[in-house]
C-alpha cells in the first residue's frame, strides 16, 4: 500500500511517503493551497516518490487552450499521474497522445467497477473513489476492476462544489463585507460544513476529519494500492503524526493506530453507512 | 431548418398524455429503477408501454432516464431492465454513468442514447469524447452562457439539448454530496432532499443560497437560432396546471417564430403567465454571461403555491363540463377554459352542481363537479382564474 499526501506547503521531509499530490494553480479547486507550474518543476526535481498534480475544475471552452498548453509542459515532467474531474483532460491526452497517465477523479461519482473499467479502457490508469462509498464497495471494485484504486485516509471531506460565488454573492445581497471560509449549521441535523469561495466557484466541506484508520487492516488484507491523506484544514501537528503511524503501520507493521483516534477522532464517514434512495412501489 | 423539440417531464401517465397533449415534441420520464427522481411516481413497465404507444400514435418521442450514479450494488439486473425497456418502445436513454453507453449502442442500436446534464458537460473537448463514444446528444450543464453553448453547438456533430425553463441546482449537478452529508440520501441515485433549499446558520444569522428558478422565455429566438436540438421543461414532480401551462406558453412561443409572428407583445404576455405559474422567481442565470446574487436567495426560502387551477375537464357533452375541482371556487368568479391545441374561453361560473344538487362555493378539492358550459372541449382541459395579462 502506498501512501499519498496533499500537503499545504512543501517539506522535504514528506519525501518519508511514498508520493505527494499537488494541485496546479489555475486548473483546480477544491483545495486550500496551490502550486504554479514553476514551482512543481522544483519540487519534481528534488522529490524521490510519486508526483501526481490535480487539474480537477470544470474546463469551460475559455480554458482549453490554456489547458493543452498546460498538458503539453506537464508531459516533459515525470509526473505519475493528473487527478482530473473534467473529460477534457482525458480527450487531449487521446488526441495528444500525451503519455502522463491519469487518475478518474469526479468526486461522488467513482462508485462502481464497471465504470472505472469504461475509463481503464479508455486509459486511465487510476480512480480515486468517492468518499461516499462502503469500505465493502471499496474492496468488491478493487477485486473487480483493473484500474488502481486510491482511497481517502484521512481528509476534510468535498461535499460539493458550484460554479456560483456564492459568499460574493450572499454579502453582496446583505450588503456585508466578504469574509472567507465561512462556517454554516444545518438547522436540524446541526451538521456543519465549511464553505470556501475562489476564483473559479465555491467549495462545501464537511467539518468533522474523515479518518479510514478503521479500515487500514481490511485495506491491507486486500492489498489495496493507494491511500491518500489531504492536510488542508486539518491541525498540522495532528495530521503529520497520524499520518507517519499509518506508514509506520503499513511499512513496517508498528500498530499505534489508537494514537490516531485521539489525534483526529473517529469519523469514517460512508465507509461503515450505507446511502439510501428510494423509489416508490406501487 | 429542422424544428427546435420541445421536452417535458413526465412523472406519471397522466402527466405524460397532458404534455404531449399540450404540445411537447417528446417527454423523459423515469422508469420504477434507476433515474434520478427516486421519489416521483415514475413508470411500471406496462404504464410505459401504454406512454410510448400514446406518444407514437402522436408522432411524439419518449426519451427515459437511467441516469444514476451506479454503485456495484445497483448494476445486477440493469442491462436486463434496458432490453424490456426498449420493447416497450422507448426512444432513447438519457444516461450518466458511461458503461451503459457502450451497452445500449452495441445491443440497441436503433436506440439513442442521450448524456445527462449529470455529467456536467462544459466545453468542446468534454463533448467530442462523448461523442466519440457514440452518444447521439448531450444535454449541456446549465452552468453555460449562449455564447458558450454556441461554440459547442458550432464544433459537434451531436444534437445539443439545453435546459428552458424550472429549477436549478445550486452546486453543479452530480458534483454535490450535500444530500448524504446531512440526510444520509444519495442525490447522484436520485434521493436528493434538496439540501441546497434548507435554511443554515452562520453565527446567528440566516445563510441560504438556494438558485431560483431558471426562465428563458424572452431567449426562445436566441435558442432556436444559435442551433440547439432540444428545450428541457425541468420537472418530473410539478403539478399537470403547472406542465399544461408552461407547456402550452412555450409551444406558443416557438411556433410563433417559425411562423414569423413571435412579436415582443406575445413574449411579454407569455413570461407573464410562466412567472405567474411558477412558485418561485425566475432569471435567465448563466445563460445571460453571468451569475450574481439576483441568481440566488440569500433572504430565506420563498415558494408561493399557485391557486389559480380550479378544475380538470374530465368530460364534456356541449352542455356540461364534467371536472375535478383542484382549489376554492365560487357562483360569479371570471374563469377560463383551456384546452390541450391553445383555445381559450372566458367563463362565467354559474351553477355548480354537485351530486347533492346545486352549490354556491366548491370547496372541496377532487369533488367531482358539473358546470354548464356549451362548447365540446375535449378531455384535459382545464378551467383557471381568469388574469389580465396585457
Amino acid at each position: 500500500m502506498k501512501l499519498i499526501v496533499k500537503p499545504l506547503k512543501y517539506r522535504d521531509n514528506l519525501n518519508k511517503y511514498d508520493g505527494i499530490i499537488l494541485p496546479l494553480k489555475d486548473f483546480s479547486i477544491n483545495y486550500d493551497t496551490y502550486f504554479t507550474l514553476d514551482e512543481i518543476r522544483k519540487i519534481r526535481s528534488k522529490y524521490k516518490g510519486e508526483v501526481f498534480l490535480v487539474l480537477n475544475k470544470m474546463m469551460f471552452n475559455k480554458d482549453l487552450d490554456n489547458l493543452k498548453e498546460v498538458l503539453l509542459e506537464i508531459d516533459k515532467l515525470d509526473i505519475t499521474g493528473i487527478f482530473f474531474y473534467d473529460l477534457s483532460i482525458l480527450e487531449f491526452k487521446r488526441e495528444l497522445k500525451l503519455k502522463t497517465d491519469l487518475v478518474w477523479n469526479s468526486n461522488h461519482q467513482v462508485t462502481n467497477y464497471e465504470t472505472c473499467d469504461f475509463y481503464y479502457s479508455k486509459g486511465v490508469r487510476y480512480a480515486y473513489l468517492s468518499n461516499e462509498i462502503t469500505l465493502d464497495e471499496a474492496l468488491e471494485i478493487n477485486k473487480e476492476s483493473n484500474i488502481t484504486l486510491m482511497l481517502t485516509m484521512i481528509a476534510l471531506p468535498v461535499v460539493g462544489t458550484s460554479y456560483r460565488h456564492l459568499l460574493t454573492n450572499y454579502y453582496k445581497a446583505w450588503n456585508k463585507p466578504f469574509k472567507n471560509n465561512l462556517e454554516i449549521e444545518e438547522e436540524k441535523t446541526k451538521e456543519k460544513f465549511v464553505v470556501e469561495e475562489e476564483k473559479d466557484g465555491t467549495t462545501f466541506k464537511y467539518n468533522k476529519i474523515l479518518n479510514n484508520t478503521r479500515c487500514l487492516e481490511n485495506l491491507k488484507e486486500n492489498n489495496f494500492p493507494y491511500l491518500v491523506f489531504i492536510e488542508d484544514g486539518i491541525d498540522e501537528d495532528k495530521f503529520y503524526k497520524s499520518v507517519d503511524i499509518i506508514n509506520d503501520y503499513t511499512k513496517k507493521g508498528i500498530n499505534n493506530l489508537e494514537t490516531v483516534y485521539d489525534l483526529i477522532g473517529r469519523n469514517t464517514g460512508f465507509s461503515y453507512r450505507k446511502t439510501i434512495y428510494r423509489v416508490k412501489k406501487k | 431548418m429542422k424544428k427546435i423539440e420541445l421536452l417535458a417531464p413526465a412523472g406519471d401517465l397522466e402527466r405524460l398524455k397532458i404534455n404531449l397533449l399540450y404540445g411537447a415534441d417528446a417527454v423523459y420520464l423515469g422508469g420504477e429503477k434507476y433515474s434520478l427522481r427516486a421519489n416521483a411516481t415514475n413508470f411500471t413497465l406496462d404504464e410505459l408501454k401504454e406512454g410510448c404507444t400514446f406518444a407514437h400514435s402522436l408522432g411524439k418521442r419518449v426519451h427515459q432516464t437511467i441516469n444514476i450514479v451506479f454503485h456495484n450494488e445497483d448494476m445486477e439486473d440493469v442491462k436486463e431492465y434496458i432490453g424490456k425497456c426498449v420493447k416497450a418502445g422507448v426512444d432513447a436513454f438519457i444516461v450518466s454513468d458511461p458503461f451503459i453507453i457502450n451497452y445500449i449502442k452495441e445491443e440497441y442500436p436503433k436506440v439513442e442514447v442521450h448524456l445527462s446534464t449529470q455529467s456536467s458537460m462544459t466545453n468542446n473537448m468534454a463533448v467530442k469524447f462523448f461523442e466519440e463514444e457514440g452518444v447521439n446528444r448531450v444535454v449541456l450543464a446549465r452552468e453555460l452562457s449562449k455564447d458558450e453553448i454556441k461554440e459547442i453547438i458550432d464544433s459537434t456533430n451531436v444534437d445539443i439539448e439545453v435546459f428552458l425553463q424550472g429549477a436549478m441546482c445550486s452546486l453543479f449537478s452530480g458534483r454535490c454530496a450535500l444530500s448524504s452529508y446531512v440526510t444520509n440520501r444519495d442525490a447522484n441515485r436520485g434521493g436528493c432532499a434538496q439540501i441546497c433549499r434548507f435554511a443554515f446558520k452562520t453565527n446567528s444569522e440566516d445563510f441560504t443560497f438556494a438558485s431560483k428558478d431558471l426562465s428563458l422565455a424572452k431567449r426562445i429566438k436566441d435558442l432556436i437560432e444559435i442551433g440547439v436540438t432540444s428545450l428541457k421543461i425541468e420537472g418530473r414532480m410539478r403539478s399537470i396546471y403547472y406542465l399544461a401551462t408552461v407547456i402550452g406558453s412555450y409551444r406558443k412561443l416557438i411556433d410563433a417564430y417559425y411562423y414569423g409572428t413571435l412579436t415582443d407583445e406575445l413574449i411579454k404576455r407569455e413570461a407573464k403567465i410562466l412567472d405567474r405559474v411558477a412558485n418561485r422567481d425566475t432569471s435567465e442565470q448563466f445563460f445571460k454571461g453571468y451569475n450574481d446574487y439576483n441568481d440566488e436567495y440569500f433572504t430565506g426560502r420563498c415558494e408561493i403555491s399557485n391557486q389559480d387551477f380550479l378544475g380538470l375537464v374530465v368530460a364534456s357533452d356541449g352542455k356540461y363540463l364534467t371536472i375535478h375541482e383542484k382549489n376554492y371556487f365560487k357562483k360569479g368568479d371570471v374563469a377560463e377554459v383551456f384546452t390541450p391545441s391553445g383555445e381559450v374561453y372566458d367563463y362565467v361560473i354559474s351553477d355548480i352542481i354537485t351530486k347533492d344538487g346545486i352549490v354556491d362555493t366548491a370547496r372541496h378539492p377532487e369533488e367531482e363537479l358539473k358546470l354548464p358550459f356549451n362548447i365540446k372541449v375535449p378531455k384535459y382541459s382545464m378551467i383557471r382564474k381568469k388574469v389580465n395579462y396585457d
